[in-house]
């Protein structure tokens, strides 16, 4: 089906052209089309079907793809609009631009003697709903833990409004930001750290959690290897959550602790 | 909301060019499943991102084009030649099994400057819509 797709989208963009194409599937019309009538048997649209005849009997040439029950007829002054390249983002709704996501960074920053080496990291979104995405915004702030700028913007109205006390936790924490990831139920967040620093707390800032990989082995009650990474389990000192689950997972040469917290009774 | 601590995984490099395979690793049982499943063609896998509620998954794909069908009907009917272009499409299914459906591709040429992107794949928390990031701009998308 892709390849005949490719064949038609080829033979469009040759230009000089016009497809009358009868096709069942919907999503594959759609893909190769620039315009589509629905016929609902028996009835016809009689007035689209008569234009497009009077169209064809204009042609200079006949081609025909039996097999495909597919119709080519030549057409002078067809243009092809590459309808299938642009399905996705016709088809998608745009929310914001990402530009100020990015933050370049020194990444050998501390080291005497050494040429920095920048690099440009951009941060993932996150959805406390399907109306409302937690992004990271960069402003220039000498104070690299100050940079960094929690927003919650809702989608639909474009209204924003900032988790200053997210972004208290990260300056007292000295934490390096490396992403964020929220919990399942979507009312925590987990700031991970490329050095120490890394925590947990709900998006108001409330119950804050210390998450320091440093101090894991005092508090784990219990490990497993699964199939893609290490677990481990372990006690937090909070209310809410009395057992966590947490899944270590290395990809390359960093690690992210996605917090996944379980509502069991211990 | 249920909250499981599965992991799933998808995982390409074991699989068959046009398969890959999906892992339901289950943390309270300490049990893992697999189950084959079929691309819908020869193509690599980007990215992939599953729903909150592990039920769906989402497929980045990318294949180079023209295919090499495509490359023989272009030698017979003797007309120019289609540059060589990359493919990005985004497919859904469901974990519990079931064909890909396509949600919609992109199309860049080859060597292009800025380099094809399409990233921060994933799942809004009803399941009903996709986001992602393509030329620094966020989308979200329908995901039926």
């Amino acid at each position: 089906m892709h390849e005949i797709e490719q064949v038609i989208v080829w033979l469009r963009n040759r230009g000089g052209m016009s497809i009358l194409l009868v096709e069942q599937f919907l999503d594959f019309v759609l893909a190769v089309v620039d315009q589509c009538y629905v016929m609902a048997s028996p009835n016809l649209p009689y007035e689209r079907i008569h234009r497009g005849i009077i169209a064809m009997l204009r042609l200079p040439i006949l081609r025909c793809f039996t097999g495909l029950v597919l119709l080519c007829v030549a057409v002078p002054n067809c243009q092809s609009s590459q309808s299938a390249g642009r399905l996705l983002l016709k088809r998608s709704y745009k929310v914001m631009s990402t530009k100020n996501w990015e933050e370049e960074i020194d990444t050998d920053r501390g080291i005497p003697g050494v040429t920095p080496r920048f690099v440009t990291r951009q941060f993932n979104s996150c959805w406390v709903s399907d109306g409302l995405l937690l992004y990271v915004r960069q402003r220039k702030d000498p104070n690299p833990q100050s940079a960094f700028q929690f927003v919650l913007r809702d989608v639909a109205q474009g209204t924003e409004r900032s988790l200053p006390n997210i972004r208290r936790h990260i300056v007292r924490s000295k934490a390096w930001i490396d992403g964020e990831e929220l919990s399942p139920d979507r009312q925590w967040i987990l700031v991970k750290s490329t050095n120490t620093g890394t925590f947990s707390c709900r998006l108001d800032g409330s119950g804050y959690q210390d998450l320091d990989t440093d101090r894991w082995e005092s508090t784990c009650i219990g490990m497993a290897l699964g199939g893609t990474g290490f677990y481990t389990l372990r006690l937090l000192p909070m209310n809410l959550i009395r057992l966590s689950v947490h899944f270590v997972k290395w990809v390359s040469a960093e690690w992210h602790i996605p917090v996944c917290p379980l509502r069991l009774t211990i | 909301m249920p909250l499981e601590a599965d992991d799933l995984t998808i995982d390409t490099e074991k699989a068959a060019p046009t398969e890959f395979i999906l892992h339901r690793y289950h943390l309270s049982s300490d049990k893992e499943n697999t189950s084959k499943r079929t691309l819908p063609f020869q193509a690599e896998v980007l990215n992939s991102a599953f729903s909150s509620d592990n039920t769906q998954f989402a497929l980045l794909l990318t294949r180079p084009l023209p295919s090499p069908v495509f490359s023989h009907v272009q030698s017979l009917s003797k007309g120019p030649t289609t540059p060589n272009r990359t493919e990005l499409s985004l497919w859904v299914g469901h974990t519990a099994g079931g064909a890909l459906r396509e949600i919609g591709r992109l199309f860049f040429k080859q060597g292009a400057n800025p380099a094809p992107d399409l990233s921060d794949l994933q799942w809004l928390p009803s399941g009903k819509r996709l986001s992602y990031i393509c030329q620094n701009i966020l989308y979200t998308v329908p995901s039926n």
